[in-house]
């Protein structure tokens, strides 16, 4: 591998893009879980369920591929329905790169007035998300903590088909299964914050269940951006100053409004799924650290000729981007990726990316 | 010093010049498929994709020379008889299926394939083709003449007829030396003798299959003869992995002429400082770390072991090359490979005059 040498660490990167200064070159983040575990020889599932060998995978990876920590993460910190009483396994086989519900906690209508909020310390994979976060201080990296947003992680107590059927028929059961929601949220990121003190946190949240694929703006509007905007006022309370948001998915029809409200500190990172035009995404968020977008079907299933190209048009886009620009995939990046794709994304920010 | 461009690098190797670093020599087929996302298989068919899959992982990963093409099953296929393409998990290479000669009857009729369509042939002139335009170099990869003929006959029969009929693992030996002169004219006439480095794998001469003095007897004048008859066609190196536990062989292995300057490759079983003392004034030396280490080692242990394997290989007075002691399995994890690549970075680098 020839790549030229970088003039910054991935620290230094970070920190002037957060400054609002020119770093060396484009940094690369990855969004990546069993990818790393599977090139270092173990399972996608002991990526979820292992945090020593999920964090150690996520360090050497990191280092063969030239990421920056933009996200660094090894799975979600809470989760709706396994928190919340649900069964979930682990992914299996070739290609399941995340876990997977078996069973919602809630089935019924009944079962929602039934529902009370988890043990912060014990429920679902918190320990372990715990262990994982605790291994990143140690190594003074960012402490990530992830979440999905609200709306999402209500979608995933009750299931997303029911779930989106109240928004229309039940809304005080959306109502409450949002609340208890984003109370779950902040009493364990509270956990994290007492743990690590806030400077060093960096929450992360992802939206997919927001994206308009699913859902019209209206819904959004009515019941996601109230608890965005409370969610950022409880983060603010709590000192945390770092931020990301995955706006997952085709989310065109939402950003005037995330645009209009704009609850979160800046700059925040704000990363986006290919459906989302860089370019649409800097003139909505230009005070923002764009971040994206490749497609990983794309990555997955494409040549390396191709996520290289591609590449090179997100940077080119990109780094016009007031606010600053990472690039990285679209979404999570897929376990079965061939690692000459990954590398051509590597390749391309040390062909192109040069700020300098 | 500018660090040097692979090119660069095996081309001064083999100049015996001065290079920057180690060379990483090649022994990567299936992993590069995998890397890619594409069946193994698609390595020993397509001779476009696989050389472009292994350029493209050489690149990745900071590995010298070129893509090859070749393995170890070389002969069955050519002399009439059927192999396998790899498939499913765990194969990584064409296996035999059917050999061509399965009783004594059939040893007598056996003749001598056609070297322009026989077998993979065809493939491996495609891949040379492409080795040729893209300046890479030109190495027709065969069996030993002593594994073809154990892919000829199957190496079980092959070694109970150096004891009960002699005659018969002769005529065997016999053939397979005269394919591997033709195969060779042919890539000669077709490249330029300059151009082409013969890879001869000879797996099934270890110890563990046959005895030094069965490889005194049967093996080595047929090496021999090979090495004088390639010499003869103005061939400057040819190289000859030097498979598994061949430690009573060495010796053997020193009276094979192999060009100007050879290349040997070596088993993880065979002691680099031992080929050296051996075979290190006639040959660049080249190994040798454990295949199933790099599969299933800590990446701790693996770069131990490429330091030993580096610190050691740098005596070599005709020059050294870093490689795999067999075959990289494809299964193994990316980064293990990456910390191959941090042990030469860091290891291999070369004082310079």
């Amino acid at each position: 591998m020839h790549l030229k040498q970088d003039r910054m660490t991935s620290r230094e990167r970070m920190n002037a893009l957060f400054s609002g200064q020119v770093p060396d070159r484009v940094p690369l983040g990855a969004m990546s879980t069993g990818f790393n575990t599977r090139n270092a020889g173990h399972t996608v599932a002991d990526a979820y369920k292992d945090p020593e060998k999920s964090f150690t995978a996520m360090q050497w990876t990191t280092e063969q591929y030239g990421w920056d920590p933009i996200p660094q993460y090894a799975g979600h910190t809470v989760l709706g329905a396994w928190d919340f009483g649900g069964k979930v396994r682990m992914p299996q086989g070739e290609y399941e790169g995340a876990l997977v519900v078996t069973e919602y906690p809630v089935k019924t209508e009944q079962d929602v007035e039934k529902l009370v909020l988890p043990d912060p310390r014990t429920a679902g994979r918190i320990p372990e998300a715990l262990r994982f976060a605790r291994l990143q201080a140690d190594n003074d990296l960012p402490v990530y903590f992830f979440s999905r947003s609200p709306f999402t992680m209500a979608a995933n107590i009750a299931g997303i088909d029911r779930f989106l059927r109240w928004t229309m028929k039940r809304t005080e059961l959306c109502e409450h299964l949002l609340r208890l929601s984003l109370d779950h949220i902040f009493n364990v990121l509270a956990i994290w914050v007492d743990t690590f003190g806030a400077h060093r946190v960096f929450a992360w949240m992802s939206s997919p269940t927001e994206s308009n694929q699913l859902v019209s703006p209206r819904i959004v509007k009515k019941f996601a951006l109230p608890y965005h905007i409370e969610y950022h006022r409880r983060l603010g309370e709590l000192g945390v100053k770092r931020f990301g948001f995955h706006i997952c998915g085709e989310q065109n029809l939402n950003l005037p409004l995330l645009a209009e409200a704009c609850p979160w500190a800046h700059p925040s990172v704000l990363s986006f799924g290919h459906e989302v035009d860089l370019e649409t995404a800097a003139q909505h968020f230009p005070r923002d650290i764009i971040f994206g977008n490749i497609e990983p079907a794309v990555i997955q299933t494409g040549t390396p000729e191709t996520v290289y190209a591609l590449c090179r048009a997100a940077i080119e886009k990109g780094r016009q981007a007031p606010g600053g620009f990472i690039l990285g995939p679209g979404c999570g990046l897929p376990v079965a990726a061939p690692p000459v794709n990954v590398y051509a994304m590597t390749r391309a920010v040390h062909d192109f990316g040069w700020y300098v | 010093m500018h660090p040097m461009t692979s090119r660069e690098r095996t081309k001064a190797i083999l100049a015996e010049k001065p290079v920057d670093r180690i060379p990483h020599f090649p022994f990567i087929l299936g992993f590069c498929a995998r890397n890619l996302g594409l069946p193994i298989t698609t390595i020993y068919r397509d001779a476009e994709k696989s050389f472009a899959a292994q350029q493209m992982t050489f690149e990745q990963y900071g590995v010298d020379w070129g893509p090859i093409y070749g393995y170890a099953s070389y002969g069955t296929w050519e002399f009439g008889g059927e192999i396998e393409m790899p498939s499913g998990n765990y194969q990584q290479a064409p296996a035999h299926k059917s050999f061509p000669v399965k009783t004594e009857a059939d040893v007598d009729p056996l003749g001598l394939p056609d070297v322009r369509t026989a077998g993979c042939l065809p493939i491996a002139m495609a891949f040379s083709r492409l080795q040729e335009s893209h300046g890479t170099p030109i190495s027709v990869v065969l069996g030993g003449n002593f594994t073809i003929a154990g892919n000829i006959c199957a190496v079980e029969k092959l070694c109970r007829w150096m004891i009960k009929k002699p005659e018969l693992a002769h005529r065997i030996l016999r053939l397979a030396t005269d394919h591997i002169l033709q195969i060779v004219g042919h890539w000669v006439d077709t490249f330029g003798a300059d151009r082409v480095i013969p890879q001869f794998w000879e797996p099934l001469a270890a110890n563990r299959i046959i005895s030094p003095r069965q490889f005194k007897q049967f093996v080595l004048p047929y090496l021999v003869e090979t090495g004088e008859r390639i010499r003869e066609l103005g061939v400057r190196h040819v190289l000859h992995h030097i498979c598994g536990d061949q430690n009573a062989n060495l010796p053997f292995w020193a009276e094979v002429p192999m060009g100007e300057l050879g290349l040997c490759s070596f088993g993880e079983e065979i002691d680099i400082e031992r080929a050296i003392e051996v075979l290190g004034e006639k040959a660049i030396m080249i190994g040798n770390v454990d295949p199933s280490l790099l599969l299933t080692g800590t990446p701790d242990a693996i770069y131990e072991r490429c330091r030993q394997a580096i610190e050691k290989g740098k005596r070599a007075p005709r020059g050294f090359m870093f490689s795999a002691g067999c075959e990289l399995p494809p299964e193994t994890p990316g980064y293990h490979l990456h910390v191959v690549q941090k042990a030469l970075d860091r290891f291999g680098a070369m004082q310079q005059p």
